[in-house]
């Protein structure tokens, strides 16, 4: 099957350079007569399934150790004192969506009232206050200069706010593109001039914000895309996507096309994110799991969940260092797992309703969390108070 | 949705192509190295370790010692 150079070059020139063939060992899988693919659907469906069934065997064979295993000699980490220091009270809705400044101190948030509030969290003040034309605003996001805001939600459209103290964000609104169903999650990738969206349409598009074009569209998903996030490592041309069909995809931000699909979740996928160090992500489910795949065993890794846990989880993040993972759940709460042993630290009280958005801030000094309570909430460590 | 389209049908078999050519590592190396960066990391993580840095915006409080 190796021998099969024709179509590997033909199949690569398009992928990352993680697209390399395994020499000789049967791993080509799907080669020799695919050449002149038949064109029959039943065909392609039998091709479909056994192409899957020897992915699956592949990754299989790499699967030598659990995290378990690996985890057991480290050490436990001592009390976190994660605590409440700020509530932002001010929408008249559930909070649906946040971000943080790269200035590590404002938030903006969107909520099901069509409200878009941008916060000075640290004061608590209201600096910005934007009606958009429509309820459940799903999604918002922070531009990297500090000085634009991007939102959408059920008004399909993604709109752009550049931020001033002299003029009304409201009159400077420019769209930048239309999804044909509801924008669930949108980010700007480490620049101004593009965003990043994900929709309920089951695609993902990157726009040109100047020019309002769409820059290229990433096919996929079998359902609704409910979140995305840019890979943190420095090359990173990739992205991860997730949603109702249950899989996470990475995709190249070049091309358009899907390098890597993961599944394991029985239910939506609500929220996925990028371990810090860029070599694998977690999802939040409704299945009242999180999971972490490695992308480099091309695997599931490990999961995060108790029996005693019922309720599904809407959004993930990690603290800067991928050791420990925030988890928001429906049941109001927020749970702080190990991500290395797999063990629950603590939970966070607080929310009086669903933990919709958890956020740690750029340095990772702070955790915002937003809820259907209508407020958002920000936490930190106990110790960088006593020391101040 | 249901994929129905020979054309999409097609596109989901070189996706799965391209998938199946990338080169693996096992899973012991795999989290050894996640367990790694996240120790060589933790010192820094103010979350874990409690402690913040002098120029982070909320460090400049001394109105709000308690909570």
């Amino acid at each position: 099957m190796a021998s099969d150079g024709d179509h590997q070059s033909q199949a690569t020139t398009s992928g990352t350079s993680t697209t390399i063939q395994q020499p000789g060992n049967g791993s080509g899988v799907g080669c020799g007569e695919t050449d002149k693919p038949n064109d029959s659907i039943d065909d392609l469906r039998k091709e479909i399934e056994r192409l899957k069934s020897r992915l699956e065997e592949e990754r299989k064979k790499l699967n030598d150790v659990s995290f378990a295993q690996v985890a057991q000699r480290l050490e436990i980490l001592g009390s976190l004192n994660i605590k409440q220091r700020r509530v932002l009270k001010g929408h008249q809705g559930k909070v649906l969506c946040s971000d943080w400044s790269l200035d590590k101190r404002h938030i903006v948030s969107s909520s099901q009232d069509g409200k878009m509030i941008i916060w000075d969290a640290f004061t608590t003040n209201k600096e910005h206050a934007i009606s958009m034309p429509t309820t459940w605003v799903m999604s918002c996001a922070y531009a990297p200069s500090g000085t634009m805001v991007a939102c959408g939600g059920l008004d399909n459209k993604i709109t752009v706010f550049p931020l001033s103290i002299e003029d009304d964000a409201q009159a400077k609104k420019k769209h930048v593109g239309t999804h044909t169903s509801y924008m669930s999650c949108c980010l700007f990738p480490g620049t101004d001039q593009q965003i990043l969206t994900g929709s309920g349409d089951s695609t993902c598009s990157l726009w040109d914000v100047e020019c309002s074009t769409l820059i290229q569209n990433f096919h996929g998903h079998l359902g609704d895309v409910m979140s995305i996030d840019l890979s943190p490592s420095e090359t990173g041309n990739t992205f991860v996507s997730a949603g109702c069909d249950r899989q996470a995809l990475i995709w190249d931000l070049r091309t358009g096309h899907s390098v890597q699909s993961f599944e394991g979740h029985e239910s939506d996928i609500n929220s996925v994110k990028y371990h810090p160090s860029g070599d694998a992500i977690v999802t939040g489910s409704d299945d009242a799991s999180c999971r972490l795949f490695d992308l480099r065993a091309d695997r599931e890794v490990a999961v995060y969940s108790k029996e005693s846990i019922l309720f599904g989880v809407n959004s993930v993040d990690f603290s800067v260092s991928g050791r420990i993972l925030f988890a928001g759940y429906n049941d109001y709460t927020v749970h702080i797992w190990d991500a290395l042993k797999c063990q629950r630290l603590c939970i966070l009280y607080g929310h009086e309703n669903r933990v919709t958005c958890i956020k740690v801030s750029p340095d990772g000094t702070a955790l915002s969390t937003g809820s259907w309570d209508f407020s958002l909430r920000v936490n930190m460590g106990l110790k960088s108070f006593i020391d101040s | 949705m249901i994929m129905t389209t020979v054309e999409e049908l097609k596109n989901e078999i070189i996706h799965l192509r391209l998938e199946a050519n990338i080169n693996r590592i096992c899973v012991s190396k795999a989290i050894e190295e996640l367990k790694q960066y996240c120790l060589e990391n933790q010192e820094n993580d103010f979350l874990v370790s409690g402690t913040i840095y002098d120029d982070n915006p909320f460090r400049e409080s001394k109105t709000c010692g308690i909570f």
